[in-house]
């Protein structure tokens, strides 16, 4: 069944007296289970789409339903707390708490939920992403893809049914990057997970279930679903 | 109400992070809490010691607690007195007739019951020893008394041989012990020494209590004395027509009402504070929200609810707005004892006492302490109110607005470089005026204050008294028996030996000596209809004749009197008084109200004044004695707040007084008697000296045998000292509050600068590399804190100048002596100050941004 | 998880002895006193109290109920998904575990069975596949038993059955091969050694059906580096793989380029071809198995060998790079150097 479901999704944003169209009536479907790569050039609105496909943002127009919960109909706090139990997502600059360290920004999501830290689960996911050496450190003292691979981590932790990811493994040479997502793939089967993935990276894109192209906030090719 | 997720230790750990960041804002903060508790506690204290001070003063130099009396009052008075609501203790004072000690003390005897003398009495005294009378052959004294009595070592039980002379006329001598003495603050020229007798003793005299010489009432502390006069007279019928309630008003030392301490003054002050802080404490949030906005929108996205956010802000702040709250309430719990009975001494008790103050007081500490969190608690909730309702995404994207820096610009422009520093400063309006109004309050604070300690500083008052003065502590009625043998019309008061002493006195500026010149005479209450409401005011209405004190005013005196009674609308006619054809017959608030309304028909009619001879003659035929006569021109009340300033001999309650201009006087014939005499010294002399000099002259005309009265000697320079350590305390005091309210404000300031520009670091950089050098930026920086200076004085100016004429004005009611000083000494200094601190902060900034290679590398936080 | 030990359940009675007993001697006072009034407050007091209390209980009683109920939802398989509360409590939070819970192993059990449909549809397929051989294998060997024919028909047909067999053996290994790849019971052995002699073990692999079609395998090596890590054997089977493909679907004098690369990080071996190519947006699908794209026409094939080629690339710890030409395709095998 689809967890993910757009109807004619628009999102305006004003500048000053401009009108920016990001996303211009996007029907958008992603299945239980599914891998799917986003890919467009940039200002596509690809972001914007993943930020109200998280409840972070409201659409102009147009309704969004997450595994069946219309998500406008929700208020705030309401919109948090669904996150917080059902979405990990992995920013395109990282956007680590500069007052924690690693260990505690990776669980943090867990704790604001009060779930219990496994710490097998924890130690896995760190040395997949080569972070437990320096699980003590602030993100100051870590390199950009040090950084983005703890956001990574943090995002997976909870194991969530639907990670929203923007580019992923931007600051990542090929050889992580492709190591980051085959680690999600393999997190993803095992606990049914469900992958958005945006990225300008054709090859990311390929280990993909379906690619999915945006322009000018629309959707522009679908491929076939299995 | 289903249960809560057990979630609570991500909120708490969050909080422990967030507050070891941010290290500054927690010391800030909790020096804010702590000044904040500090102050209001000391507000609150010298306050509430204040009012006791008050109380203390009044009824010490009253020498009773009593507010009013009523005289004469029978037994039904007295139980229905007892009845009414708004007395709370009465109490007898009875008469029994006046002792002497020797020749060195004369007094009166008194019965005092229970309730007047524990409830009324004694709380006036100090370091009481031993107790009220029980035997017949027991009696009561003054530590003062027996000091006239020239008695050393005091015990209980010690003999005193007193002749008495009763009510009933009976004379006698009687041994009696002392049972107790105590420390009174009476002033004995005014009212005379008592002696306390036992119940016993007055059964033993077989005299009835009733009717008492005076009821006291005391009541509830609020309400005007002039009230209950008003309601005792409905309330009680009176026994007859001139039956008098008196309300017992301090009337000699006029309480310096301290603009200190009354409780205007203290929730004025208590405003402020709270406000400072609460501006301080805003800014300081909100500016560590704005730093840490992108990082809450962050956690939202995460999961953080609006609650746990919320939570996360008040524990950081509230954890160091209690610290600071405990520090301040110590600190404040000790220095307020230490300091606040020394406090009180300067300020308010001038001598009379120590003031009774614990030093300690945990309920207002409590106050502060709550207030202070309160409004903290507010100014948190308000500043973080604004942030936690945004859209997880907006706060995540949050950058200050305003960069508008984008558009290329001529960086060699000259006005570009103002136009950035407005801009610079005009950002966040919000933020800029807290800072600025909290800087506000403390230069208004401070201009506030400066006009206060001017305005209330007597110093220059009291500097306008002459430096000495010599005068009579009692008057004639108090030797009825020297006259005319050893007192008659001749006889001088000082006499012209000593007058001519004092004046050829080396050091003595002639120019500047004053005398209060006049006479006495004899009056004739049964034959002047214009003395009838004097009579019936007096205690003892059988009076046929008595004496007068007859003053003559000079021409000044008699403008502003007319100017009194214009103002006042008073029945007194100042037409023939100024012309020298009649006189004003002065009292001390003794005619009650029916009594007035007759002294009114008394215009006009003619008083006889006679020769002091004619008082001992027994055949009263005092026609022949006649020396003149004057109308009557009114009755006036000397206690009234506007009455203008005289110079008088003594002067109190049984005292008939008159006035009268030096024409009025030469119709009468008396020869002139010099009352008392006032000078300045010479610049180069020595205050101390001529004090020593003067006080050997009045201690040998004192102890002169036949000498009709005690001289007194008052030493300017020894007020002027004392009213220099109470404004000296008193400017400390109100210094140190400006101060610190100066310094919480400039904190606020600092702060908000270091915030704006933390912010702006990054496009201070780009600006750099675009080409702004560092002269321009060192002028941009410098034209902010200049603008923000001008800001600062103008609306100082502006918006502080009405409010400190209004302050002057309420205060001018209070102190009619205040004099409204427009502070420009205060306002420069401030201006210089504040400037300089501008300055220093514009070159911080300057310093912190000079270096932008470093900012451009540094990657979005 | 009982956290209560005897001990704090013992100091608990204790407190609500202590005040029960407070509150009869407080009471008792009021009696003494005759205060009805403030008797009668603390009684509607401790009142509404206890009905507070009774009432706070039932609530926690439903609430716990309600939990109960959803799991039973969830014994007898119906879906809870239908409930949304999103607070912050307790309940919520066990609601969206329990929802997760179903979600999880549902899906995991719906891709059980989509696997063992897989399986069955591989049955299904191999006993298809095998049909056709075997049966020209029937057919021709019912041919050679009749004595009639001549030895050149004879020749020919026993051709023909070899041709079945080796069919079948292909047919055969790839199935069997295809099966333990997709059940991960493969290994692979890496070790340090020469690329291009595995890339050359390939080509020579695929020489003759090359030749066949005129087409001219070059090898070209840019600065590569001589050793790389990974298991000949299986490197080979995917690079054959691809050399056949690229062949099956070049047209005859094309040039097949195959150029090795490496970097700090990588080696690439690079297979370019002139052929059909793939249609846009299939560069994902081509890889799945038994995907035949839109061009293949009338070539033959099971689909199979993309996917085996990845399979095996992907145990390597690597991966493959799809490009299209205006004519033809660009496939590289991406292997991870050697520490990295």
């Amino acid at each position: 069944m689809d967890i993910i479901m757009t109807k004619n999704l628009k999102k305006i944003y004003r500048m000053g007296e401009n009108k920016v169209c990001a996303l211009n009536g996007v029907n958008f479907c992603v299945k239980e289970g599914e891998f799917v790569a986003v890919v467009g050039s940039s200002g596509s609105g690809k972001s914007t789409l993943l930020n109200l496909l998280g409840a972070m943002d409201s659409p102009t127009e147009g309704e969004i339903f997450v595994r069946g919960i219309p998500l406008a109909q929700l208020s705030q706090n309401e919109q948090t707390i669904f996150r917080r139990r059902n979405i990990g997502f992995i920013f395109q600059d990282f956007k680590l708490l500069p007052v924690l360290n690693v260990y505690d920004n990776v669980v943090l999501p867990l704790k604001l939920d009060g779930r219990r830290i496994d710490q097998e689960f924890t130690e896995m996911l760190l040395k997949s992403l080569g972070l437990q050496e320096k699980k003590e450190q602030t993100p100051y003292t870590l390199s950009g893809g040090e950084q983005q691979r703890a956001a990574i981590a943090r995002a997976l932790i909870t194991r969530p049914a639907v990670v929203l990811a923007d580019e992923p493994t931007g600051n990542l040479d090929s050889r992580t990057g492709m190591e980051v997502i085959g680690l999600m793939k393999m997190l993803s089967q095992k606990f049914y997970q469900t992958l958005v993935v945006v990225t300008h990276d054709e090859e990311v894109a390929q280990t993909a279930d379906r690619i999915v192209r945006i322009e000018d906030g629309k959707i522009c090719q679908e491929g076939e679903s299995v | 109400m289903s249960t809560r997720n057990n979630n609570q230790s991500a909120v708490k750990e969050l909080a422990r992070a967030y507050y070891k960041e941010n290290k500054s804002r927690n010391r800030i903060l909790t020096f804010a809490a702590a000044m904040s508790v500090f102050l209001l506690y000391a507000a609150f204290s010298i306050a509430y010691g204040k009012l006791r001070s008050d109380y203390l003063i009044d009824i010490r130099g009253m020498g009773t607690t009593a507010a009013v009396s009523l005289e004469n009052g029978s037994k039904k008075q007295y139980e229905q007195m007892r009845d009414l609501p708004y007395i709370v203790d009465t109490g007898i004072k009875k008469g029994v007739g006046s002792a002497v000690f020797r020749e060195y003390w004369e007094g009166r005897l008194v019965y005092l019951d229970k309730d007047a003398y524990k409830k009324i009495m004694m709380p006036a005294y100090t370091d009481i020893v031993g107790r009220y009378p029980q035997n017949a052959d027991e009696i009561m004294l003054s530590a003062s008394s027996l000091r006239q009595m020239q008695l050393e070592h005091l015990k209980i039980g010690m003999e005193i041989e007193l002749r008495t002379i009763l009510s009933d006329g009976s004379e006698g001598t009687a041994v009696f012990l002392l049972s107790g003495y105590y420390t009174d603050y009476i002033d004995y020229s005014v009212l005379e020494p008592e002696a306390y007798v036992s119940k016993a003793f007055l059964e033993q005299q077989r005299i009835s209590v009733f009717p008492a010489d005076k009821i006291m009432a005391v009541t509830r502390s609020l309400q005007d004395e002039r009230d209950i006069e008003t309601k005792l007279y409905s309330d009680l019928t009176m026994e007859y027509d001139a039956q008098q309630v008196f309300a017992e008003n301090p009337m000699v030392k006029q309480s310096v009402e301290g603009v200190f301490g009354s409780i205007s003054i203290a929730v004025g002050c208590g405003i402020v504070v709270i406000l400072c802080a609460f501006m301080l404490i805003f800014n300081v949030v909100s500016i560590t929200m704005g730093k840490e906005i992108r990082q809450y929108g962050l956690l939202k996205v995460l999961g953080a609810t609006e609650q746990q956010l919320k939570g996360i802000v008040y524990d950081q702040n509230i954890r160091n707005i209690l610290k600071g709250i405990m520090i301040g309430a110590i600190g404040g719990s000790i220095a307020v004892k230490i300091f606040l009975p020394s406090v009180l001494q300067k300020l308010f008790m001038q001598g009379l006492g120590e003031s009774d103050v614990a030093g300690f007081y945990p309920m207002l500490l409590a106050g502060a302490g709550l207030l202070i969190f309160a409004a903290a608690f507010f100014a948190a909730g308000l500043a973080l109110r604004q942030v936690v309702k945004w859209n997880a995404i907006d706060s995540i994207c949050y950058i200050e607005t305003g960069n508008h820096c984008r558009k290329k610009q001529n960086l060699a422009d000259r006005f570009l470089i103002v136009g950035m520093a407005w801009r610079g400063m005009t950002r966040s309006k919000k933020r800029l005026l807290i800072s600025m109004g909290s800087l506000l309050i403390g230069c208004m604070t401070a201009l506030g204050a400066a006009v206060i300690m001017t305005g209330t500083d007597i110093t220059n008052r009291i500097e306008q008294n002459p430096d000495f003065r010599v005068g009579i502590l009692t008057g004639i009625f108090r030797f009825p028996e020297m006259v005319p043998d050893q007192i008659n019309d001749e006889t001088p008061v000082l006499s012209a030996d000593m007058k001519n002493t004092i004046c050829e006195m080396h050091g003595v500026d002639k120019k500047t000596i004053k005398t209060a010149e006049g006479s006495y005479a004899v009056i004739d209450f049964s034959k002047n209809k214009a003395l009838f409401p004097r009579k019936q005011s007096l205690e003892n209405t059988d009076t046929g004749i008595a004496f007068a004190t007859l003053q003559i005013v000079d021409e000044s005196f008699v403008n502003e009197l007319e100017h009194y009674v214009v103002s006042n609308d008073l029945a007194v006619d100042l037409e023939r008084f100024a012309a020298g054809n009649s006189c004003i017959l002065l009292h001390h608030n003794e005619l009650s109200r029916e009594l007035e309304v007759q002294a009114e028909k008394a215009l006009g009619e003619p008083i006889v004044f006679y020769s002091l001879n004619a008082y001992g003659d027994p055949k009263y035929d005092t026609a022949d004695y006649e020396k003149g006569s004057l109308a009557c021109a009114g009755y006036l009340d000397m206690t009234e707040k506007y009455f203008p300033k005289l110079q008088t001999t003594s002067l109190g309650n049984d005292i008939n007084y008159f006035i009268m201009t030096e024409k009025a006087f030469a119709k009468l014939g008396f020869p002139k008697k010099v009352f008392d005499i006032s000078f300045d010294l010479e610049e180069v002399e020595d205050d101390a000296v001529m004090n020593q000099k003067l006080s050997q002259l009045v201690q040998k005309e004192n102890q002169k045998s036949g000498v009709m009265d005690t001289f007194y000697l008052e030493a300017n320079h020894i007020l002027l000292d004392s009213e220099k350590n109470r404004t000296d305390t008193a400017n400390v005091i109100l210094g140190g509050l400006s101060l610190i309210l100066l310094v919480i404000g400039i904190m606020n300031y600092g702060n908000m600068l270091s915030a704006a520009l933390s912010v702006r670091r990054k496009e201070i950089a780009v600006l750099q590399s675009l080409g702004l050098t560092r002269g321009q930026l060192w002028r941009m920086v410098l034209y902010e804190g200049i603008g923000y200076w001008v800001l600062l004085m103008s609306s100082t100016f502006i918006i502080g100048s009405p409010v400190i004429w209004l302050l002057g004005k309420a205060i001018k009611r209070k102190l009619l002596y205040f004099k409204f000083v427009y502070p420009w000494q205060t306002l420069l200094i401030l201006c210089i100050a504040l400037l300089g601190i501008c300055f220093a902060f514009s070159g911080i900034s300057y310093f912190k941004n000079r270096n932008f290679i470093d900012e451009l590398r540094r990657s979005d936080d | 998880m009982h956290s209560e030990n005897k001990g704090s359940a013992m100091i608990k009675k204790g407190i609500v002895g202590m005040n029960a007993a407070i509150i009869v001697c407080f009471a008792i006072i009021l009696v003494y006193q005759k205060n009805w009034i403030l008797l009668f407050l603390l009684a509607l007091l401790l009142t509404s109290l206890y009905l507070l209390w009774v009432d706070q209980q039932k609530e926690y009683q439903d609430e716990l109920g309600e939990i109960s109920l959803w799991l039973e939802d969830l014994l007898q398989k119906k879906n809870i998904s239908g409930y949304s509360i999103q607070q912050d409590t307790l309940a919520a939070k066990l609601l969206s575990q329990l929802q997760r819970v179903q979600n999880m192993y549902g899906g995991i059990a719906a891709r059980v069975e989509k696997e063992r449909d897989g399986i069955k549809k591989l049955l299904a397929e191999i006993a298809h596949q095998l049909r056709t051989p075997l049966s020209n294998m029937e057919t021709y060997l019912a041919l050679l038993e009749d004595n009639s024919i001549g030895d050149t028909e004879k020749k020919a047909y026993i051709k023909a059955v070899e041709q079945s067999e080796d069919k079948l053996h292909f047919l055969i290994e790839k199935f069997i091969v295809a099966a333990r790849l997709e059940n991960q019971i493969i290994q692979i052995h890496k070790c340090d050694s020469n690329l291009k002699e595995t890339v050359a073990q390939a080509v020579f692999q695929v020489r003759k059906k090359a030749e066949e079609k005129n087409i001219n395998i070059i090898i070209q090596e840019e600065a590569a580096d001589k050793k790389v890590l990974h298991d000949r054997n299986w490197l080979c089977e995917a690079i054959y793989n691809l050399l056949d493909n690229s062949i099956k679907y070049s047209p005859v004098f094309t040039d097949i380029i195959v150029k090795l690369t490496s970097n700090e990080m990588f080696s690439e071996i690079c297979i370019e071809d002139s052929g059909t190519g793939i249609q846009k947006g299939e560069e994902n699908k081509i890889f799945q198995l038994y995907y035949r794209g839109s061009n293949i026409s009338n070539q033959e094939g099971y689909g199979m060998g993309l996917f085996i080629a990845r399979e095996i690339v992907q145990k390597h710890d690597g991966f493959m790079k799809v490009r299209r030409k205006d004519a033809g395709l660009i496939m590289s095998i991406v292997l991870p150097k050697a520490g990295t």
